[in-house]
C-alpha cells in the first residue's frame, strides 16, 4: 500500500466512531420513541408551567400541589447533599426536612427552557436557617444561594430532577466557612 | 426511483408511521452524519454531542419530513450544518474560530463513511482492537492487557482488521 494511501487510511481511522457511542445513541433513540409514542403528548409549554409550578409550589411549601407534579416512579435527587430521594413518599420526607430548618425558604427562577424531553433552570434560593440540620445546629443566618436544576419528563410530569447548589457560599453565609 | 431509493422512501414512511423503526434509519445513515460531522467538529465530544443533537431532532421532526426528491442524508447534512452553525456562532463570541464549512461534502465523505461502516462490520474483538489502536493510540502490549491476550494474538487480530479495511480503501482509491 502507497504510504500516502496507508497515512490517510490512518488519519481516518483516528476518527472512528467509538461503537460505545454508537450503541448508546441507538439506545437512546429506541427509549424515546417509547417515550413519543406511549407518554401523553406534553407540550413544551407544558413542561415550562410544570418547570414555573416546581418553583412556586417549593416557595409555598405546598407539598400536596408540589408532589402531583411527579411521575409515581420519580427520582429526585440533591446532588450538592448527597440525598436520592425515590417516589413521592420520599420526596414529601425530604421537603419537610428543608421546610423544618428552613421555614421561610422560596425560590426564584432566573431561567427556564424544556425541549419535550427534557429541562432545566437556574435559580436563587432564599432562607434563613432557624432549623437544626444534621451536623449543623441552627445559626439563625440568611442564606441566598445560586443552584440549578435538571428536569427529565414523561409528558407534563416530572421523572427525573437533579439538583445543584452552591454549598461554599451558602457555608460562608452562615459563617461555618472563612470568606476569602 | 432507484431501487435504493425506493427503499430507502419506504423506510421514511415506515418510520413517520411508526417511530419504532427510525433505528433503521439511524443504522442506515449513521456513519454519513457522523463523517460529516466529526471533520468539522472541534473535538471528538463535540462531534459526539452534535451527532447525537442531529438524529434526536431528526426523530423529533420527521412526521413533518416530506420527501421531495434529495436523499434523506441530504436532510440529515442540513440538520447537522445547522447544528454546527448555531454552536459556531454561540463560540464565535468567546473565540476567533473560523467557522466550519458546512456545505463541501462529496466523495471524500462517502469514502471515510464506508470505512466508518467496515469498521462497525468487523467482528467484535478486531474492532476493540482498532478502537483501542486508533482512538486511544494505546500500544499492542497495552490492547493485549486490556483485552486479556497475547500480544501476539493482537497483532494477529490487529493485522486481520488492517488487511480488510486497506483493501476497501485501496479499492475506493482506485
Amino acid at each position: 500500500m502507497p504510504e500516502r494511501n496507508w497515512h490517510a487510511l490512518e488519519t481516518v481511522l483516528a476518527s472512528i466512531p467509538r461503537s460505545e457511542f454508537r450503541a448508546r445513541l441507538r439506545n437512546e433513540l429506541e427509549q424515546k420513541e417509547v417515550t413519543m409514542s406511549t407518554v401523553t403528548s406534553a407540550s413544551v409549554e407544558d413542561q415550562k408551567r410544570a418547570i414555573d409550578n416546581w418553583a412556586a409550589h417549593w416557595s409555598t411549601h405546598d407539598m400536596d400541589r408540589l408532589l402531583p407534579l411527579f411521575t409515581e416512579d420519580v427520582v429526585y435527587e440533591d446532588v450538592t447533599m448527597g440525598v436520592v430521594n425515590r417516589g413521592p413518599a420520599q420526596l414529601r420526607v425530604f421537603g419537610e426536612g428543608i421546610f423544618s430548618a428552613f421555614p421561610d425558604v422560596t425560590w426564584e427562577l432566573r431561567s427556564s427552557f424544556a425541549n419535550g424531553s427534557s429541562g432545566g433552570a437556574e435559580w436563587v434560593m432564599r432562607a434563613t436557617h432557624k432549623g437544626d440540620l444534621p451536623g449543623m445546629p441552627a445559626t439563625g443566618k440568611r442564606i441566598e444561594v445560586r443552584g440549578a436544576s435538571v428536569f427529565e419528563f414523561a409528558g407534563d410530569k416530572i421523572r427525573r430532577c437533579t439538583d445543584y447548589w452552591d454549598m461554599a457560599t451558602c457555608l460562608k453565609q452562615m459563617d461555618l466557612m472563612p470568606s476569602a | 426511483l432507484t431501487t435504493s431509493e425506493q427503499d430507502e422512501r419506504r423506510l421514511v414512511e415506515a418510520a413517520q408511521a411508526d417511530p419504532e423503526r427510525f433505528v433503521e434509519l439511524y443504522d442506515r445513515h449513521f456513519s454519513h452524519v457522523w463523517a460529516f460531522v466529526v471533520r468539522r467538529a472541534s473535538s471528538r465530544t463535540e462531534a459526539e454531542d452534535i451527532t447525537s443533537e442531529v438524529f434526536r431532532k431528526a426523530l423529533e421532526n420527521l412526521p413533518r419530513y416530506e420527501w421531495r426528491g434529495p436523499p434523506f442524508k441530504a436532510w440529515l447534512f442540513r440538520i447537522a450544518a445547522n447544528t454546527l452553525a448555531t454552536r459556531w456562532q454561540k463560540t464565535a463570541r468567546e473565540c476567533s474560530d473560523m467557522p466550519p464549512d458546512v456545505a463541501e461534502a462529496g466523495i471524500d465523505l462517502e469514502r471515510h463513511a464506508m470505512l466508518f461502516e467496515l469498521v462497525h462490520r468487523l467482528p467484535s474483538v478486531q474492532r476493540q482492537v482498532i478502537e483501542l489502536r486508533f482512538i486511544e493510540g494505546r500500544t499492542l502490549l497495552e490492547i493485549a492487557a486490556a483485552l486479556g491476550k497475547s500480544e501476539g494474538a493482537v497483532k494477529q487480530l490487529q493485522k486481520r482488521a488492517l488487511d480488510t479495511l486497506r483493501a476497501t480503501w485501496e479499492e475506493s482509491h482506485a
